[in-house]
C-alpha cells in the first residue's frame, strides 16, 4: 500500500507543475481560497456601492435602479457560493482534510486540480457578465422566474444566462472537490485515524460536503431547466404571461417548483457553509482554551442530524410563496426541531471554554465572536421560522438582518480564525498579532453596528429589496438617519478588511518565523516534520494516530497537550 | 450495526493497537464511483420529481397515447435501448474474461461494447432528428421538453461512460495491470446508466394515470 503511494507521489520539479498545474491538495487550497477572497473582495465592493445608495439615496448619480439590483444580486451569490462554499470545502477542506486524517494528498488528485481550473472557469463566466450588453442579472440571489428571465429585469438578456452557466460550472467542480474530499475521509486515513478520532473541523467539512453534493444537484436542476426556458422558451418554470403588451411563448410553467427545487439546494447550502464552521470553531475553542471539547460523540451526533434534517425544512423559505398552507405547519416543526441540535453546539462551545485555561489570541477572539454572532443570528431564526410570525417579518430587512448574522458575519468569522490559526503552517509565518486584534475588534463591533439595528427596521416594516424609501408614511424619518449610520459602519467595516489582506500579504514575507506547532495543538496537521509539510506531507512514514485530537491538560503530564501520534507509554511516561 | 458503534465510541478512552485505515487503491476507485453514482441518482431523482409535479398543470399532454403524439412509435426507443443492454452485456463478457486479455473475443466482445455504446447515443440523436422533422421541437409542450432534456443529459453520462472505457482501452494498448480495473468501474458505471434509462424511458411513455398515481402516492400534488 506505501509503496503505491510512493509510486503515485511524483514531486513536481517545475514552476508550472508546483504552482499552477499543481495536484498537491496544499497548492490547490491555496488556489481555491486566493480566488475566493478575491471575488469575495468585489462583492464586498457591491455591498459598499448598495449601502451608499441605501444610506444616501440619490447622492451617486451612476447607481440607478437596475445597477442597485445588480449589485445585490451579485453580492448575494458570490458570497454565498464563489466565496464561502468555495473557501470551506475548497480552501480548508482541501488543506486540512489530508493533513488532519494523516494522508500524504487527496485520493484523486488529478480530479482535484480539474476542480479548482473548474471554478476559476465558473468565477470567470460569473465575472464576465459585468461586461456583456446590459450587464450582469439584477434578479436577486434566489433567481425567481418569471421575473429572473423576463424584459425588464436587469441583465435578462446576457446576464441570467452567464450566471445560470457560471453556476452549473460551479456545481460541476463543487462535485469533483467533493467525491475527493468524502472518499479521502472514509477510505485515506492513516493507522489509528478511527472516524470518531477525527478533528471536529474533519467531521464539520465532511458532513458539509455530503450535503453539498446532495443539496448542488437540485440547483444544477434548476439552473438548467431555467437555462432551457431562457434559450428554448420551454415553460417549465414559466406560466402564460403578457410582458409589455405582449403574449409571450410560454404557458403553464410553475414558478413555485423553481422555488422549491432552489430552497431544496438552499437550505441545505446554509450548513454547508454553517457546518465547517461548526467543526473549525470547535477545534480553535478547544486548542486555545487549552480543554478537550465538551461532549465530543455529540458534537459529531449533532453535526450528522443538522445535516440529516437540513433537507427537511426547505420551505420555510417560502411562507409567503403561495405554496399550501398546510406545508407551513410541518417546515415549522422541522425548523424548531433542528435549533435542538444547534442549542447543543453553542452550549458546548461554551462549556468548553468554561474553567479553561484561555489564551485570547486571534484565532480565539474570532472563534469566540462566532459564537457571538451565530447565537444572535440563530435566535432571530427562532422568530422567522414561526410562520405566523414569519409573515410580518417576510421580506424586511428582519431577515436580512437574520441571515447577514447567521451565515454571513458568523462563517467569515470562522473563515478568518481558520486563516489566522493555519496561516502558520500554511505560510511558515505567523500573521501579525497586533494587526489582526485591529482587524477582530474592527469587523466584530462594526459588523454589529451594521445588523442589530437592522432588526429594528425591520420591525418597524422597512422592506427589504427597494431601491428607494421616498414616500411611505409608516417609515420615519428616524429609519433614515439609521440607515446611513448603517452604511457608514458598512463601509468602515469593508475599509478595515484591508487591515486583513495587508496583514496576509506583509506577514508571508515579514512575519515572525512560525515554529511546527505554535498554538501547541494536538491534531496531526501540526506534527509534521517540516512548515509549511513538503510534498508527501509526512516524509518517510506516515503518522500513526493513537488517541483523540482533545488531549488538552490532561492530568500527570508535563505538557499540557498530547499530540495524536503520541503513542504514550502507560503510566511511565507521567511525570 | 456498524455506524451505530462508529458513533459511540468513546474517542478519549485509550484505543486498542492502531488498526490500518488505508484502502488499496481499486477500493478507493470503487469508492468514489460510488459517490459519484450517489450524485447522478439524486440528480436524476429531482428531475424525475420536477417532471411528476409539473405533470400536475393542466396544460400537461402525455407523449406516448395517441398516434400523433411524438413518442407513440416507439420502435427507434426500443431499437436504442438494445443497443445499451448490448453494450451493457459485452462489457460485462470482457470483465469476466479479463483473466484471458490476450485472447481475440475478449478484444472482440470489448469493442462491441463500445460500438453499441456509440451505437445508443446515434441512435438517440437520429430519433431526435426524426421527432424535429415532424415538428415536435422541444418548448412544443412540456412533457416534450422533458424528454429532450433527459434524453440529453443521460447522453451525456453515457459519454462519460465512453471515455471510462476510452481509458480501458488505452490501457490495455499500453499493458497496464490497471486495465482490468478499469473495465471494472467502466461496467458498473454503464450499468447503471442502463437501469436509469430503463426508468427515464418508463417514465416518458406511461400514462399519466402512472404518474398520477405515483404523485398522490408520494403526496406531490399539495405542493404545488
Amino acid at each position: 500500500m506505501e509503496e503505491d503511494l510512493e509510486h503515485d507521489m511524483h514531486e513536481p520539479t517545475s514552476f508550472l507543475t508546483k504552482y499552477v498545474w499543481s495536484q498537491d491538495h496544499k497548492v490547490i487550497a491555496i488556489q481555491y481560497s486566493v480566488i475566493a477572497i478575491l471575488v469575495g473582495l468585489v462583492a464586498l465592493v457591491l455591498s459598499g456601492l448598495m449601502r451608499l445608495q441605501l444610506g444616501f439615496p440619490g447622492s451617486f448619480d451612476f447607481i440607478d435602479p437596475s445597477a442597485y439590483y445588480q449589485f445585490v444580486t451579485m453580492h448575494g451569490m458570490i458570497m454565498v457560493i464563489y466565496l464561502l462554499t468555495a473557501i470551506f470545502l475548497g480552501g480548508f477542506g482541501n488543506y486540512l482534510i489530508p493533513l488532519m486524517v494523516g494522508a500524504r494528498d487527496m485520493v484523486f488528485p488529478f480530479v482535484n486540480m480539474l476542480s479548482v481550473w473548474f471554478y476559476l472557469l465558473a468565477v470567470i463566466v460569473l465575472m464576465a457578465s459585468f461586461f456583456v450588453p446590459g450587464g450582469p442579472t439584477g434578479a436577486g440571489w434566489t433567481l425567481y422566474p418569471p421575473q429572473a428571465i423576463l424584459p425588464g429585469t436587469p441583465g435578462s438578456d446576457w446576464g441570467i444566462i452567464l450566471m445560470l452557466v457560471s453556476l452549473a460550472i460551479f456545481i460541476v467542480a463543487a462535485t469533483m472537490g467533493g467525491l475527493n474530499y468524502v472518499t479521502t475521509v472514509l477510505q485515506a486515513r492513516t493507522r489509528g485515524m478511527t472516524l470518531m478520532r477525527m478533528p471536529l473541523t474533519i467531521w464539520g467539512i465532511f458532513m458539509a460536503t455530503i450535503l453539498a453534493l446532495l443539496a448542488f444537484p437540485a440547483l444544477f436542476v434548476s439552473a438548467v431547466m431555467m437555462l432551457f426556458d431562457k434559450t428554448l422558451s420551454t415553460s417549465f418554470f414559466m406560466p402564460a404571461i403578457l410582458s409589455m403588451g405582449q403574449q409571450l411563448d410560454h404557458e403553464g410553467g410553475s414558478p413555485i417548483l423553481f422555488q422549491h427545487l432552489f430552497w431544496f439546494f438552499g437550505h441545505p447550502e446554509v450548513y454547508i457553509v454553517a457546518l465547517p464552521a461548526f467543526g473549525i470553531v470547535s477545534d480553535l475553542i478547544s486548542v486555545h482554551a487549552r480543554k478537550n471539547i465538551f461532549g465530543y460523540r455529540l458534537m459529531v451526533w449533532a453535526i450528522v442530524a443538522i445535516g440529516v434534517l437540513s433537507f427537511v425544512v426547505w420551505a420555510h423559505h417560502m411562507y409567503v410563496s403561495g405554496m399550501n398552507p398546510m406545508f407551513g405547519y410541518f417546515f415549522a416543526t422541522t425548523t424548531l426541531i433542528i435549533a435542538v441540535p444547534t442549542a447543543i453546539k453553542v452550549y458546548n462551545w461554551v462549556l468548553t471554554i468554561w474553567n479553561g485555561n484561555i489564551r485570547l489570541n486571534v484565532p480565539m477572539l474570532f472563534a469566540l465572536g462566532f459564537v457571538s454572532t451565530f447565537t444572535i443570528g440563530g435566535l432571530t431564526g427562532l422568530f422567522l421560522g414561526n410562520v405566523i410570525v414569519d409573515l410580518p417579518l417576510s421580506d424586511t430587512y428582519f431577515v436580512v438582518a437574520h441571515f447577514h448574522m447567521v451565515m454571513g458575519v458568523s462563517p467569515i468569522l470562522v473563515v478568518f480564525g481558520g486563516i489566522y490559526h493555519w496561516y502558520p503552517k500554511m505560510a511558515g509565518r505567523m500573521l501579525n498579532e497586533t494587526l489582526g486584534k485591529w482587524h477582530f475588534w474592527c469587523t466584530f463591533l462594526g459588523t454589529y453596528a451594521i445588523y442589530f439595528p437592522m432588526h429594528y427596521l425591520g420591525v418597524l416594516g422597512v422592506p427589504r429589496r427597494y431601491f428607494a424609501y421616498e414616500n411611505y408614511d409608516f417609515i420615519p424619518e428616524s429609519a433614515k438617519d439609521l440607515n446611513a449610520m448603517i452604511s457608514v459602519m458598512a463601509i468602515f467595516v469593508a475599509v478595515a478588511q484591508l487591515i486583513f489582506i495587508f496583514n496576509l500579504i506583509w506577514s508571508l514575507f515579514k512575519g515572525e518565523k512560525a515554529t511546527d506547532n505554535p498554538w501547541q495543538a494536538t491534531s496531526l496537521e501540526w506534527q509534521t516534520e517540516t512548515t509549511p509539510p513538503g510534498h508527501g506531507n509526512w516524509g518517510e512514514n506516515l503518522p500513526v494516530c493513537h488517541r483523540w485530537a482533545y488531549d488538552y491538560s490532561v492530568p500527570g503530564y508535563e505538557e499540557d497537550y498530547l499530540p495524536q501520534n503520541y503513542a504514550g507509554k502507560g503510566e511511565e511516561q507521567k511525570t | 450495526m456498524s455506524i451505530l458503534s462508529t458513533l459511540t465510541e468513546k474517542p478519549w478512552e485509550q484505543g486498542a493497537e492502531p488498526q490500518n485505515q488505508h484502502s488499496a487503491p481499486e477500493h478507493i476507485r470503487i469508492a468514489g464511483l460510488k459517490v459519484i453514482l450517489a450524485v447522478v441518482s439524486v440528480l436524476f431523482f429531482l428531475f424525475i420529481i420536477a417532471f411528476l409535479m409539473r405533470s400536475q398543470y393542466p396544460d400537461w399532454q402525455p407523449l406516448a397515447e395517441q398516434a400523433n403524439h411524438p413518442l407513440f412509435d416507439k420502435s427507434q426507443l426500443w431499437l436504442n435501448s438494445l443497443y445499451l443492454v448490448l453494450a451493457s452485456v459485452f462489457l460485462q463478457t470482457s470483465k469476466f474474461l479479463g483473466h484471458k486479455s490476450k485472447s481475440l473475443i475478449f478484444k472482440i466482445s470489448l469493442f462491441l461494447a463500445g460500438v453499441f455504446c456509440c451505437a445508443f447515443v446515434a441512435g438517440q440523436l437520429m430519433f431526435w432528428q426524426q421527432l424535429y422533422d415532424q415538428g415536435f421541437v422541444v418548448n412544443l409542450n412540456p412533457a416534450l421538453s422533458f424528454f429532450y432534456l433527459f434524453t440529453g443529459l443521460h447522453a451525456v453520462h453515457v459519454g462519460i461512460g465512453f471515455i471510462l472505457w476510452l481509458l480501458a482501452v488505452g490501457a490495455i494498448i499500453k499493458g497496464q495491470q490497471k486495465a482490468q480495473h478499469y473495465i471494472q468501474l467502466s461496467a458498473i458505471y454503464w450499468h447503471f446508466l442502463l437501469l436509469l434509462w430503463a426508468l427515464l424511458f418508463a417514465l416518458l411513455v406511461s400514462k399519466p394515470e402512472t404518474y398520477n398515481a405515483i404523485v398522490e402516492f408520494c403526496g406531490l400534488g399539495a405542493s404545488i
